[in-house]
């Protein structure tokens, strides 16, 4: 947005300029701007109105509290997120700084602003350090993050949220907009609107991490016992016979001659056939959990359980399960304890979470290889804010080999020679397992090192603010560390300063040049290099089948490093290209079908803050009431005294007494003496209560009960509608258009259990007095 | 309020409908509108024309959007064509690059269309002298052609839009030319036979399609649902199954029949085929009112039934995809087993289907010969169907936009 470029200039040199002026002021009557500001947005100024003031008072608020007088480039980024930018800087030219201003401007307005940080750690860190400024201004800051070592559920979230600014996480917000819509009071609630985020580190939280759905499980599953027999009989199968691999390594299939072995097994005829289907799908569970999951790659076994590792940054996942019981099948694989499969009771993905936000502004390292994307998503400019210093670091080109090992000498000989010039180097690994094979690799060589596990971030964040003294190694993944500056230790810059070493190109440019970018920081000097090979995990995956074959035919060839211009020279680049492509339908897919997923549960969230707000549930319920019965009569178009039984059991009373005037009214006309059945029953439930207070609780408890219970089953029907509408194409029906209608029509089935449900929950509780007078309710 | 998304929709699509209309009428100004009609009426069998023709091209008096969508369509449906062989450089395509390659194909196949109407128009050329010192040169030919090719992409442009914000994606921008062409198709037919439109032959007319249009609708909801198993799927909730449908080619093959089967007859009289017994032959076997005729048309439109039909269903490729993803047929092993069932299904389904295709382009003209003018319903009848596939596209999105935000729990 180069357009733009001049606009922005002019309000910087307006803010330079009311900046200088506020250093006259007194620090009582600098803090008095909050207040001016405040009745100004009061009066019905706009924020971009009172920005020049806002911005200034903060830029010298800083220089005071901190010490730190924001640079020109600084409030130009400043400027530039306020206006629905993504503001491109480079690592060490000081985004948490520039994060001032616009929170502070935006904190003006009350609660409801957000700064994501990449971790919690992060988030602890600014919010106490740049907090300072903020309060100092009498605007209130929290983090959001519980301190390292205290229990995250401890939180006073009231408290939390009720601050003007709130630095917090991504996964943290998420989590408590979710817990925030099923609490069972409007007390329980916390949070107070979605306002304004402002994220860091914003590639990865809208673009890699995107579509990671954030899961709140609870509710068991039935648990079946197959896993075992199962996981024993496709260990026992022989790959490229029994099963096979496509060339992606990314699926797996049973050839007829395995199915055939596993019959004689199981000793049954007919695997593929309705009965033996829940068999077979358990084989298949343990084919894939055999086959395609890899320990140290995909998951990780301590203590005993199988836990998920993020696959940029091997992080473990916290809570974090595979879906459709493949971690149980992991979990037999593994031979740990088979753990319960559990159901979703609320899911957001990052993409709906953030679009719920009336104002989003992002900083980052490195955007503008995805301008387009964040355009079209989030309608979001990317706008690069030139470093303050240039840049002098020297990307080296990559150098390509045939095989990983020959790759990994050629690295640790150049190791070896910065190591010798006292240069610190800094290694950069693709997943945790390859740091660890890398750190084993330099311990055999003798240099001693630092390796970061990424199991916490605090400490990871030491690690890497030394990565800069002489000599130091430190071997790291790809995500591990960010936002946290090396600087450089005495004498270094003189040797070329920090060295960045890739052991291989990561999913795509942007995670690159984030590699690259740790060094070089703030017009140090700097260098950085890749070193790829033709068995990179991304080559492998992406890359066309005569690269495979070219790798195996060669794989023993003396010379193992290839040409920089020979015919293999583009291959990372197109491999990277064409997983870049597919990850980008991927979201632009999970938006689409996201759509109509976001717009039923905002339906039904909204239904709930209006049954917890209501002082008079009456109407509500006897809309319930009239429902349920219309639709049992509708259902049951010539209703025998069965049915009507079975419904009133069911639903009504479990005990009725069996009343013949009751049927003979009905004839012809059920509806509304079930409905009168429905009114005696409540007030028969009514009448066990002392305390009206204690009444309307519990009918506000039933009604969100049955509210959540419903919407968990519909959770799971969404989920699958999208796989099952996908294959409609093949009649001409648009898999969206499908996804939508049959989404509709199971919203509908969802509405009638609903009725019936709070019908039972209302109507079939009963209740235990405890001897303080506290109720305890039992659902039936 | 719920449906403001719907309405704004359909405003757009009007819009649009209407943008594309009237550039469909307003004549370049390079062009003697009279003595292009009489050009037209004498087309010979250029190869160019012979190649507008088949790619859905139609030659009319040059206006702004004459070439209308074809280029696009047929541009998509060779680009459907090349993914259907699955090849590693095409799957490998991001959309955009997927966007840039169409775009290149409209234009290739736009120009080749222009220069073909161009070519048969060139006497009703209005002279448009470039005069530079001495030397003089006719830009009217120039000048015509590129503005019908950026007739052309301007068209695609708008039914991307309209895909984008309007209703009925890209193919309801073909339908104001189809509805405009009806009345001339059904009066001249494919020429030879005159149905005049009197208010009786209207009345027969609009009967005709009233009944035509239920059966097609009918007709083109059929469809066999085959139940698959979907093991990884932890809800139960929904039908899954891979749907058939019975006109697998859906309107396909009508839009291409007429210019496929009039190849031959093109080719014949533009060279020296012609008044050779073998190009006595070739003439009798694509004549609409000879038997030989009939049969080979029968067989063209059955190819191109299977031909489209096999684009839209994909056996090899969805049996493929159902390996990937562990989903299974019960009783039919993964692989190659689920290939040959499913290509079984499609050849028996598409087979029916096309057989119902033959007797909807059949039946008028063998009717000729009892009413007199029937052989033209053929051409309408196709017309028709068209126009209802269409619709179907666009009520589903209608249907599925509707429901979109009509959801609240308790009301």
């Amino acid at each position: 947005m180069a357009s733009f470029a001049w606009k922005y200039k002019r309000i910087v040199s307006k803010i330079m300029k009311r900046t200088a002026a506020l250093r006259e002021l007194s620090d009582t009557q600098l803090q008095a701007q909050t207040q001016v500001l405040r009745d100004q947005l009061a009066a019905g100024a706009s924020l971009r109105h009172i920005l020049v003031e806002a911005y200034a008072t903060v830029c010298e608020a800083d220089r005071r509290v901190l010490g730190l007088q924001p640079y020109r480039v600084q409030v130009l980024g400043a400027v530039a997120m306020e206006y629905e930018n993504i503001v491109e800087m480079r690592t060490g030219e000081g985004k948490t700084l520039t994060a001032t201003m616009p929170m502070y401007l935006h904190g003006l307005t009350g609660p409801g602003n957000f700064l994501i940080t990449a971790n919690g750690y992060l988030a602890n860190r600014d919010a106490a350090e740049m907090g300072r400024v903020y309060e100092w201004l009498g605007v209130s800051v929290v983090s959001g993050v519980a301190p390292d070592g205290d229990e995250q559920n401890e939180r006073d979230k009231k408290a939390i949220y009720a601050a003007d600014i709130v630095y917090t996480t991504n996964s943290g917000l998420g989590f408590d907009y979710l817990f925030n819509n099923l609490a069972a009071t409007e007390a329980d609630q916390y949070l107070q609107g979605f306002h304004f985020a402002l994220l860091d580190e914003v590639d990865a939280i809208l673009l890699d991490d995107a579509a990671t759905p954030l899961i709140v499980s609870g509710v068991p599953r039935v648990q079946s016992n197959l896993y075992g027999s199962t996981d024993k009989m496709v260990k026992l199968l022989v790959e490229d016979e029994d099963y096979k691999v496509s060339e992606d390594k990314k699926n797996v299939w049973f050839t007829e001659p395995g199915i055939a072995h596993m019959q004689s097994f199981f000793g049954v005829d007919d695997l593929l056939g309705p009965k033996w289907a829940d068999l077979y799908r358990h084989l298949i569970l343990a084919l894939r959990a055999n086959v395609l999951m890899t320990a140290g790659r995909n998951y990780m076994v301590t203590d005993g359980e199988v836990k998920l590792l993020d696959r940029a940054n091997g992080r473990e996942l916290p809570g974090m399960k595979m879906q459709a019981e493949m971690h149980q099948a992991v979990e037999a694989k593994e031979h740990v304890k088979i753990t319960q499969e559990q159901r979703s009771m609320a899911s957001v993905t990052y993409q709906n979470l953030f679009r719920m936000f009336d104002q989003l502004a992002g900083m980052t390292g490195t955007a503008r290889t995805d301008k387009e994307e964040f355009q079209e998503i989030y309608h979001l400019s990317v706008f690069q804010v030139p470093t303050n210093k240039p840049t002098i670091r020297e990307d080296k080109p990559d150098r390509l080999f045939i095989t990983n090992q020959a790759k990994l000498e050629a690295t640790l000989a150049e190791v070896h020679a910065a190591h010798d010039a006292g240069r610190p180097i800094l290694i950069e690994t693709g997943s945790l397992t390859l740091s660890k094979l890398y750190s084993t690799l330099l311990l055999r060589e003798h240099l001693a090192h630092n390796l970061l596990n990424a199991r916490s971030s605090a400490k990871e964040a030491r690690i890497v603010a030394e990565a800069g003294q002489p000599g130091a190694i430190t071997v790291a993944t790809s995500m591990a560390g960010r936002g946290t500056d090396i600087r450089l230790g005495e004498g270094v810059a003189e040797k070329g300063g920090l060295l960045v070493l890739g052991t291989e190109r990561m999913d795509n440019p942007r995670v690159d040049n984030q590699l690259r970018g740790r060094a070089g920081r703030q017009g140090d000097p700097g260098e950085s290099r890749f070193y790829t090979s033709l068995e990179d995990t991304i080559v492998q995956e992406q890359a066309p089948q005569r690269i495979a074959r070219y790798r195996f035919k060669y794989a023993d060839r003396p010379k193992q490093e290839l040409s920089r211009h020979g015919r293999f020279s583009k291959v990372i680049d197109h491999a990277q290209r064409k997983l870049q492509a597919s990850q980008r339908s991927a979201r632009f897919e999970t938006l689409q079908y996201g759509e109509v997923f976001r717009i039923q549960r905002d339906a039904v969230y909204a239904e709930r803050d209006k049954i917890m707000a209501a002082t008079d549930l009456g109407e509500i319920i006897a809309q319930v009431f009239s429902h349920s019965a219309t639709n049992f009569v509708a259902a049951h178009p010539k209703q025998t005294t069965a049915d009507v039984l079975s419904y009133v059991f069911r639903y009504i009373d479990g005990d009725f007494d069996t009343d013949p005037l009751a049927y003979q009214r009905m004839r012809g006309n059920a509806a509304p003496v079930l409905q009168e059945l429905m009114q005696e029953r409540l007030e028969h439930q009514h009448k066990q209560f002392k305390a009206e207070d204690q009444w309307a609780y519990f009918l506000r408890l039933a009604l969100l009960k049955a509210i959540d219970t419903s919407w968990i089953e519909q959770v799971d029907n969404l989920q699958s509608l999208r796989t099952i509408t996908a294959n409609r194409s093949l009649a001409q029906h648009n898999p969206i258009y499908e996804y939508q209608t049959e989404a509709q029509r199971s919203f509908a089935q969802m509405k009638l259990a609903l009725y019936d449900k709070c019908v039972e929950y209302l109507l079939q509780s009963s209740f235990s007095w405890q001897k303080n007078g506290e109720i305890q309710v039992n659902f039936p | 309020m719920h449906n403001r998304s719907l309405i704004k929709r359909c405003l757009w699509t009007l819009l649009l409908v209407l943008i594309l209309a009237a550039g469909q009428q307003i004549v370049l100004p390079s062009i003697d509108g009279l003595a292009a009609t009489q050009a037209l009426t004498k087309q010979g069998g250029s190869f160019l024309q012979i190649f507008g023709s088949v790619t859905g091209g139609r030659l009319t008096v040059p206006a702004l959007f004459s070439l209308g969508l074809s280029p696009y369509m047929t541009s998509m449906i060779v680009w459907s064509a090349v993914q259907s062989w699955d090849l590693p450089g095409v799957s490998a395509m991001s959309v955009r690059a997927i966007g840039m390659v169409q775009r290149f194909f409209t234009l290739i196949i736009a120009s080749l269309q222009a220069l073909a109407m161009v070519r048969t128009v060139a006497p009703a050329l209005q002279p448009m002298p470039l005069v530079l010192g001495d030397y003089s040169y006719d830009m009217s030919a120039w000048f015509t052609g590129i503005i019908l090719v950026a007739g052309a992409m301007f068209t695609a442009w708008l039914a991307d839009l309209n895909n984008d914000k309007g209703i009925g994606s890209t193919v309801i921008m073909i339908v104001p030319g189809i509805i405009i062409n009806i009345p001339g198709s059904l009066q001249r037919g494919w020429g030879g036979v005159t149905y005049a439109l009197t208010p009786q032959h209207i009345a027969v007319a609009a009967v005709v399609a009233v009944l035509f249009t239920f059966c097609a609708v009918w007709l083109y909801k059929i469809e066999v649902r085959l139940p698959l198993q979907r093991p990884m799927l932890e809800s139960s909730y929904g039908d899954s199954y891979i749907p058939i449908k019975l006109l697998t080619a859906g309107a396909m093959p009508f839009m291409f029949s007429t210019s496929l089967f009039s190849l031959p007859m093109y080719v014949v009289k533009g060279t020296s085929l012609n008044g050779t017994p073998m190009g006595h032959a070739i003439m009798q076997w694509t004549s609409y009112q000879s038997w030989r005729g009939l049969v080979l048309y029968a067989v063209v439109l059955m190819l191109l039934g299977y031909a489209f039909g096999y684009l839209n269903t994909r056996p090899v490729q969805t049996a493929k995809s159902l390996k990937y993803s562990s989903d299974y047929f019960y009783d039919v092993a993964p692989g190659d087993a689920t290939e040959r069932f499913l290509t079984h299904h499609f050849f028996v389904i598409c087979t029916l289907g096309n057989l119902v295709e033959i007797v909807i382009g059949i039946v008028p003209l063998l009717l000729e010969n009892v009413y007199p003018g029937a052989a033209n319903f053929s051409l309408f009848l196709g017309n028709l169907f068209i126009i209802v596939t269409i619709f179907d596209t666009i009520m589903q999105q209608f249907r599925a936009l509707r429901s979109k935000y009509q959801y609240q729990l308790f009301a």
